[in-house]
């Protein structure tokens, strides 16, 4: 095999992956966590797609979990953005270290 | 050999815009980073087969990000970093480096005026330190992995063809699951962003002045 087997596309989805997960535990604005949350599913589907196309090529089975897995993420970006909406007009930022009430 | 130059290609961008998208100090910067990384991705997605799911992510995935950043450029305080710049100036910084969106390197100012400028920079915390071991324990964990059965077969390049029976076959429940969840999705997010309606009050005569309704909502309702 001349091109790229899997564990090189495996390395790239889990750098992405680790990036994403910093981005969420460092990051102050929800938006910027939001973004990172993209960058770790981004990840997961790579990898997906990765194992897919080096394990079972015959079979599209992965295809449309694949697809699935982009819809939801696209869910939930948008009831994410909902909420980001909420969050400001309440409190005039999206700072998460501005709604911690249920932190006691 | 072409393939690998191309995978090193794209694989560099897509780490090195979702790297960049941490550092960076401006948020419009990192929304426009984070999609040229999906970009990227769906490159690779491209160099494994999987033309369809090339399409669907730049469909879907770069037009959220536009999205995106059109919400940051409305919500956010300082979109475009400036902030930091000025900031940067203030600490007597010169050159490229007070320039760059980033934080500057090197241990904190010594002088406490400076130092406490830097500390509002690091409490903004559009940059971290640990982002490189983040990276490498990534890749590291991606190398155990390889001791699993690899298939030699290329895929057949009808995707859509065959994706497109799955769906309308045997995932037929899933499908209709993500398309209900789509119109759920949908409502919850105008629900949650539909402004609430004003208490009842009498209505005011139309001359009068219109009172600022963007952040002083959570006054009224919530009883």
């Amino acid at each position: 095999m001349n091109g790229p087997g899997l564990v090189p596309y495996l390395a790239v989805g889990a750098a992405l992956f680790g990036i994403g997960v910093a981005g969420i535990l460092s990051q102050r604005s929800a938006l910027m966590v939001l973004m990172s949350v993209e960058v770790v599913m981004n990840a997961a589907v790579l990898t997906l797609v990765a194992f897919w196309r080096f394990v079972r090529p015959d079979r599209f089975d992965a295809q449309v979990f694949a697809i699935v897995a982009i819809t939801i993420g696209a869910v939930e970006m948008a009831a994410g953005l909902g909420l980001l909406l909420l969050l400001f007009r309440q409190r005039g930022s999206v700072n998460v270290d501005s709604a911690r009430e249920l932190k006691g | 050999m072409t393939a690998w130059i191309v995978f090193a290609a794209l694989s560099a961008v897509a780490i090195a815009a979702a790297a960049a998208m941490l550092v960076t100090m401006s948020m419009y910067r990192a929304g426009l980073y984070l999609m040229s990384s999906l970009v990227a991705i769906a490159g690779l997605f491209l160099l494994l087969g999987a033309d369809l799911l090339a399409a669907v992510q730049i469909m879907m995935n770069v037009g959220g990000m536009m999205v995106m950043v059109l919400f940051m450029v409305m919500m956010m305080m300082d979109p475009g970093g400036e902030s930091m710049w000025k900031m940067k100036r203030d600490m007597g910084m010169r050159g490229p480096g007070a320039l760059a969106m980033r934080m500057p390197n090197g241990p904190p100012p010594a002088d406490p005026k400076h130092r406490e400028h830097y500390q509002m920079m690091a409490d903004m915390a559009m940059t971290t330190t640990q982002l490189p071991w983040a990276i490498a324990v990534g890749a590291a964990s991606a190398v155990g992995l390889g001791a699993v059965a690899l298939a030699t077969a290329a895929p057949n390049s009808d995707a859509s063809i065959e994706v497109g029976h799955l769906l309308m076959s045997k995932y037929m429940i899933a499908f209709e699951g993500a398309a209900f969840l789509i119109v759920a999705g949908i409502a919850g997010a105008v629900m949650l962003g539909k402004r609430e309606s004003a208490p009842k009050a009498p209505p005011t005569p139309p001359s009068a002045p219109a009172v600022d309704q963007h952040v002083h909502l959570h006054h009224g309702g919530h009883g």
